[in-house]
């Protein structure tokens, strides 16, 4: 049985980086991003897919611990950012395809505040007065090449509630979202916040086994791609073959224009190249990990150079000291080498260590394989694995949330349905 | 040094000589330039008519140049030292405070004793050690860099051959501080060049 925390749960240094609110995986992490919500990264996930064990399903989760009931404007993908996720298919952390999301955000008439006009059956209906689409483009990032995956997807819509969506209906028009492009399923909108984890560890310290991010939702985008089509040279290894290029790295980031301009009589202008501002493979790293004078660098940085930048908080993590002092966790001491055990799991089968999630991709991987930190599935209580990782005493230690509050599913999109506005 | 007699030859020149054709220009110029020179050499040298005409008593000697503020030490400093500087980069409010940092450190030399574990230096390509064995005593606060090693021509093998199979090795490098970044928006890092291994140890603890 799992040793519920008592007391804090990731102690001063969670404290000094949650800033007012509540912050999970990777929500909130850092005060820059904190002030951009639309651009922060909150989870990524990896997993083998549940039904077809050829195929990769990457969860790339933004815009952190959103209110159902959040109109007149509810949430959305920013129309000034890119979204991406990097795949590294040669263990040298440099991301070698990039899938690229970007979105447009379109008002059938301004004239009236409502979201929709009246209800909705179907992601075409006339009463869907705010519609977003995207555009998903494949990026070789060795030739430069692009490729438009998905030319104009549509954003799955605001579960506003059940006089939009009567008689239950949401969930049949959100599926309608679900884009096909050959062997490629993609899948933009929000989603109930698949993270679980007790948050009231910011309320001194009083962590508890309390599911605080029941309730609330996310934005999602979820990707499933034929694994030869990530896979160096286009081929997934063989069964058995540990090397570098049988393990998948995968990280998510956000970018805006490297300038904005505000106008006073109009719109403002987004000039420039794109600059990063948030990314996130592992979760919690930039959470617990990266200290407060480091976390804006952090999501600035690239995962190649994680090790010269911020190894040594690798090596010497802040958190097992916290617990053993805060909680008297009895966590194992730090050895002469540092805690390379932790860069270990950050580099397997030789791979570059760096903050990627990564996952084996051999022939014969299946869903059941895909276990934190080989992937990460969505039921993966990550808290309670990088706790008991992080203070490696021998006991297993948890923040006693072990759940989501909704099931997650077998078919695409696999996250749940988001929470209703109005349920 | 000069020569005294050297000197006392140049300013006890013949006067006679000079004194009668005083009155030309040209002998006048060369005596003002020879004053000027003179006067210089007084003041660096000691008492310059010794044994020529005009004797003069012996000036006292000089104190030797003493060792100034700006001239480098052996060694630019501990990696403690840089920590430090960088701590105070970091809470100044002074425009310009990172390149001074970086303009005092790049280039120079250091010897840090470094701890190196297989997982982070065992590779050619890549060798990246930790400046500090642990959390620093009485420090405001934890640096995240880990210094990227460039060994010197035959230097990596010697490192490896002093480490053996330990897994924490203390080797104590002399090197030169080849790149260092500072910066706001940037994570600090650090790079040593032409690395010498200048001992190795079981890393304690």
């Amino acid at each position: 049985m799992r040793k519920p925390l008592t007391s804090t749960f990731f102690a001063a240094g969670l404290l000094a980086a949650a800033a007012s609110t509540a912050s999970a995986s990777s929500h909130r992490e850092a005060p820059g991003i904190a002030e951009d919500q639309y651009v922060d990264n909150t989870d990524v996930y990896v997993f083998i897919s549940p039904g077809d064990a050829s195929k990769l399903v990457i969860v790339a989760n933004y815009v952190p611990l959103l209110i159902p009931s959040s109109g007149p404007n509810f949430y959305r993908f920013s129309d000034d950012a890119i979204y991406e996720i990097h795949i590294d298919n040669d263990g040298d952390a440099v991301a070698d395809l990039t899938y690229r999301y970007q979105f447009d955000t379109a008002t059938k008439n301004g004239g009236t505040f409502l979201y929709n006009t009246g209800a909705i059956d179907s992601l075409g209906s006339a009463n869907l007065n705010v519609t977003q689409h995207y555009r998903l483009q494949r990026i070789d990032e060795h030739t430069g090449r692009r490729t438009t995956v998905i030319d104009r997807g549509q954003v799955a819509p605001w579960n506003v509630g059940k006089r939009s969506f009567p008689g239950n209906g949401y969930e049949s028009v959100a599926l309608q979202a679900v884009a096909t492009a050959g062997g490629v399923r993609s899948f933009a909108g929000p989603r109930d916040e698949p993270f679980f984890v007790d948050l009231h560890v910011f309320d001194l310290l009083g962590v508890g086994g309390a599911p605080t991010t029941d309730g609330v939702n996310v934005m999602s985008l979820v990707l499933e791609v034929p694994i030869a089509e990530l896979a160096k040279g286009g081929v997934r290894p063989a069964a058995g073959v540990a090397s570098k290029d049988s393990v998948l790295g995968v990280y998510a980031s956000a970018s805006r224009r490297k300038v904005r301009i505000l106008r006073e009589r109009r719109d403002s202008d987004e000039l420039g190249s794109y600059v990063q501002v948030s990314r996130l493979g592992w979760p919690l790293v930039n959470e617990v990990i990266i200290p407060l004078r480091d976390k804006d660098k952090y999501n600035r940085s690239l995962p190649k150079d994680d090790v010269k930048n911020f190894g040594a908080y690798i090596l010497d993590p802040e958190v097992p000291k916290l617990l053993s002092a805060v909680l008297g966790a009895n966590c194992a001491p730090k050895p002469a080498a540092g805690r390379t055990d932790i860069v270990g799991l950050l580099s397997p089968n030789g791979t570059t260590a760096a903050d990627l999630l990564r996952i084996k991709i051999n022939q014969g991987q299946t869903f059941a394989d895909s276990s934190f930190p080989n992937g990460r599935k969505l039921t993966d209580d990550v808290t309670d694995t990088l706790l008991t990782v992080a203070c490696n005493s021998g006991a297993a230690i948890g923040d006693g949330v072990n759940a989501n509050d909704k099931a997650f599913t077998a078919t695409f999109p696999h996250l749940a349905s988001p929470h209703s506005g109005n349920p | 040094m000069i020569e005294r007699r050297v000197i006392a030859s140049f300013l006890c020149a013949s006067e006679p000589a000079c004194v009668t054709s005083a009155r030309s220009a040209s002998c006048r110029g060369a005596l003002l330039g020879a004053a000027l020179v003179a006067l210089a050499l007084v003041a660096l040298a000691p008492s310059a008519c010794e044994g020529g005409r005009g004797e003069r008593a012996a000036a006292p000697s000089p104190p030797p140049l003493a060792p100034t503020a700006t001239q480098a030490p052996e060694h630019a400093g501990s990696q403690d030292d840089l920590a430090n500087a960088l701590d105070l980069a970091a809470d100044s409010v002074t425009a310009g405070v990172n390149e001074q940092v970086r303009r005092a450190w790049r280039g120079k030399t250091v010897r840090w004793q470094v701890t190196r574990v297989p997982a982070l230096c065992g590779d050619a390509d890549a060798c990246y050690v930790q400046p500090f064995a642990s959390a620093r005593r009485g420090a405001r606060s934890a640096h995240g860099w880990l210094p990227e090693v460039r060994f010197a021509a035959g230097e990596r093998e010697r490192m490896l051959a002093a480490c053996a199979s330990l897994e924490a090795c203390a080797i104590t490098l002399e090197a030169t501080l080849g790149e260092l970044v500072v910066s706001d928006e940037q994570p600090t890092s650090v790079r040593l060049d032409q690395a010498r291994l200048v001992g190795a140890a079981r890393a304690p603890g």
